[in-house]
């Protein structure tokens, strides 16, 4: 069994990889050429406003997370993820007809992975450099990094009141591109959600910060010291050192501990849960009901954890529809939840379905995606050594044709890695509900194979 | 299989295959900021992206001279390395960054600014004075590199002075007495 995943998740990943290699090389260099344009045009936008730099350098993500989503997709697609369902029930997923819907709906998450791990700080760090290379360290223009800083220091109300706006304003654009189906009104809602997620990391980490120098002087972080050293005077009567327990058992699960979960197993399992977001409710419905050993005939439309928030409550509504007060309140209840259900329980619903694929399946699948992180960074290792060593200004030009070069090699396979994975969860759910055969060569009652992989397996 | 084996033997694999991701993971990652390790000895030049480097002298003692009167006293022992930086190339050479390394102890220059910028065509001469502990001179290196703001993967050149484990007695024998630091002096490169 351990074998067979392993096999499973290499092999397939390969020939995936191998058969789209060409288009999504094109599709990845096209999200590369993209964000890098756009982050240019951000740097020269800031000697306008360093508002206008941060609002066009959330494009920025768009363009990655466009291709890498639109990877994932051609990689399922290939992987037949969708032949699963019954026919008439694949078009009706409307992420499948339109890529800014798609956009729209799994952005959210992504981008949220994206903050989760660093990536958007780092991002965000490279418009800065690339500012102060332009401007200069002792320059008086206004930085992006120096607007935020103000901001976020000394107009906490003003931050706050452009977050709500800038919410209010997408859940405004959401429903009327909902209302009349016009698919640039979602490429803008994409537009302001990354600009949102943005200005609510990069300067929510400076009220963190000004929050934390602010509680440092607090009367109350005194008592808690004093707390802290009776213990320790208590605890000493019986020859036991606490605080240098307690710094021991800190360092302990801060360096060796937290590293492993949030690197080795954090990253790979929140990844594969917010990429199955790709494939669409109507596959995530059924992945969760042959993980509960039923078949999909058995699915109701809104009763599983995956169904949008419209079908649910359909689904759940008996009686007569609301009027007057209780209208509102759900009127309300749908501009606020609607966006939580669509956009951020599908993932969490999401974790919950690959973490019960079994720990063979979790633990080939951890073990194949940090070998390809460790890919990467040995990748790394061998670029650096080939140019060697230079300075900042170097740096600062050839980096961005450099982290090129790892990325387009590793990040497609990571991507088809994802897919494969979660093709993989598919199949084992369906083992349990007896609509796929054991890949592992156990006999087991064909329904619904998909052709692709089913066929080649058969022939090898 | 018994129902309690059947379930421990694929958790323990996970956790097996999980330990060695992360093993895996640990190693491929180098602990601190990678760069490119230039190596040289005493006496001869060392070339960099910008120019050259050479340790021309090492002299030791414990007391620091400088306009006619003792100005600094150690209990440990001072150590002042003459170094000269050529900027052969068409841009400056600048080594702000200077330290004295004995495995994993580390000193920092006794004053600021401890390193040097040579213009192209020039050279720049310095002499660096250190504190170390007369105990962890073994295998003393100086290592020199850029001091920048944004930085990526850079040079450092390391040069080995010569003290080894079996000349470090004499080396502390002869830090009794005075050294009087040279100035620094630019010339063009001949």
């Amino acid at each position: 069994m351990l074998w067979t995943d392993l096999r499973i998740l290499i092999v397939d990943t390969g020939r995936v990889w191998w058969r789209l290699l060409p288009t999504i090389m094109g599709v990845y260099l096209l999200g590369w050429l993209g964000s890098e344009l756009t982050l240019r045009v951000a740097v020269i936008a800031g000697d306008i406003s360093p508002w206008l730099a941060l609002a066009l350098f959330a494009f920025n993500f768009v363009c990655v997370l466009a291709a890498a989503i639109v990877i994932l997709s051609l990689a399922g697609r290939e992987l037949g993820i969708k032949q699963l369902l019954p026919a008439d029930e694949r078009e009706v997923d409307d992420r499948d007809t339109s890529l800014s819907r798609l956009l729209a709906i799994t952005l959210l998450p992504f981008l949220g992975m994206y903050a989760a791990f660093g990536q958007v700080e780092e991002a965000a760090q490279r418009l800065v450099t690339q500012q102060w290379v332009r401007y200069g360290f002792l320059s008086d223009q206004r930085t992006v990094l120096g607007a935020l800083y103000d901001l976020s220091t000394q107009h906490l109300l003003w931050l706050i009141a452009l977050l709500v706006g800038i919410y209010v304003l997408r859940r405004v654009l959401d429903f009327v591109a909902e209302r009349t189906g016009l698919r640039i009104l979602d490429l803008v809602v994409v537009l302001i959600e990354s600009f949102f997620m943005l200005l609510l990391i990069v300067g929510g980490i400076r009220v963190f910060q000004t929050f934390q120098a602010w509680l440092e002087n607090r009367v109350v972080m005194q008592w808690l010291a004093e707390v802290k050293n009776t213990l320790a005077r208590f605890f000493a009567i019986f020859k036991v050192d606490l605080p240098e327990i307690l710094t021991l058992v800190a360092t302990f699960l801060s360096e060796q501990v937290w590293p492993v979960v949030l690197d080795v197993i954090a990253q790979p399992m929140l990844w594969l849960a917010v990429a199955a977001l790709v494939f669409g409710s109507r596959v995530l419905s059924l992945a969760e009901l042959w993980r509960k050993g039923r078949p999909y005939a058995a699915r109701v439309p809104g009763a599983t954890a995956f169904a949008r928030y419209r079908e649910k409550r359909e689904f759940r509504r008996l009686g007569p529809p609301p009027k007057g007060i209780r209208l509102a309140a759900v009127r309300v209840q749908e501009a606020f939840f609607g966006d939580i259900n669509d956009k951020y329980l599908p993932a969490l619903h999401s974790l919950r379905l690959v973490f019960r694929a079994g720990p063979i399946f979790l633990g080939s699948y951890i073990f194949i995606y940090n070998l390809v992180i460790i890919a990467k960074n040995y990748l790394d290792a061998l670029l650096n050594r080939i140019v060697g060593g230079h300075e900042g200004p170097f740096w600062v030009r050839w980096e961005p044709v450099l982290d090129l070069i790892q990325d387009a090699l590793v990040e497609p396979v990571r991507l088809c890695l994802l897919a494969v994975a979660f093709r993989r969860c598919l199949e084992l759910f369906a083992m349990r509900a007896n609509a796929l055969p054991d890949r592992a060569g156990t006999a087991k009652p064909r329904r619904a194979a998909p052709p692709e992989l089913v066929d080649a397996e058969a022939r090898s | 299989m018994t129902p309690l084996r059947s379930k421990l033997v694929p958790v323990l694999l996970a956790v097996a295959l999980v330990g060695v991701s992360a093993a895996g993971l640990r190693l491929s990652q180098p602990e601190g900021k990678p760069y490119e390790a230039i190596h040289g000895v005493i006496g001869e030049p060392v070339k960099t992206n910008n120019g050259e480097v050479t340790v021309t002298r090492i002299r030791v003692g414990n007391a620091i001279r400088q306009y006619g009167e003792v100005r600094d006293r150690t209990a440990g022992m001072f150590v002042a390395v003459s170094v000269t930086g050529a900027a052969t190339g068409p841009k400056p050479l600048e080594l702000h960054k200077v330290r004295l390394a004995s495995g994993e102890v580390s000193y920092e220059g006794f004053e600021l600014g401890a390193g040097f910028t040579a213009q192209p065509g020039f050279q720049t001469s310095v002499e660096s004075v250190f504190e170390v502990d007369p105990a962890q001179i073994d295998d003393l290196t100086l290592e020199l590199r850029s001091n920048e703001i944004i930085s990526g993967y850079q040079e450092r050149v390391r040069i080995r002075l010569g003290v080894t484990p079996a000349t470090a007695a004499q080396w502390r024998a002869a830090s009794e007495g005075v050294l009087e630091p040279a100035p620094d002096t630019t010339r063009a490169i001949p």
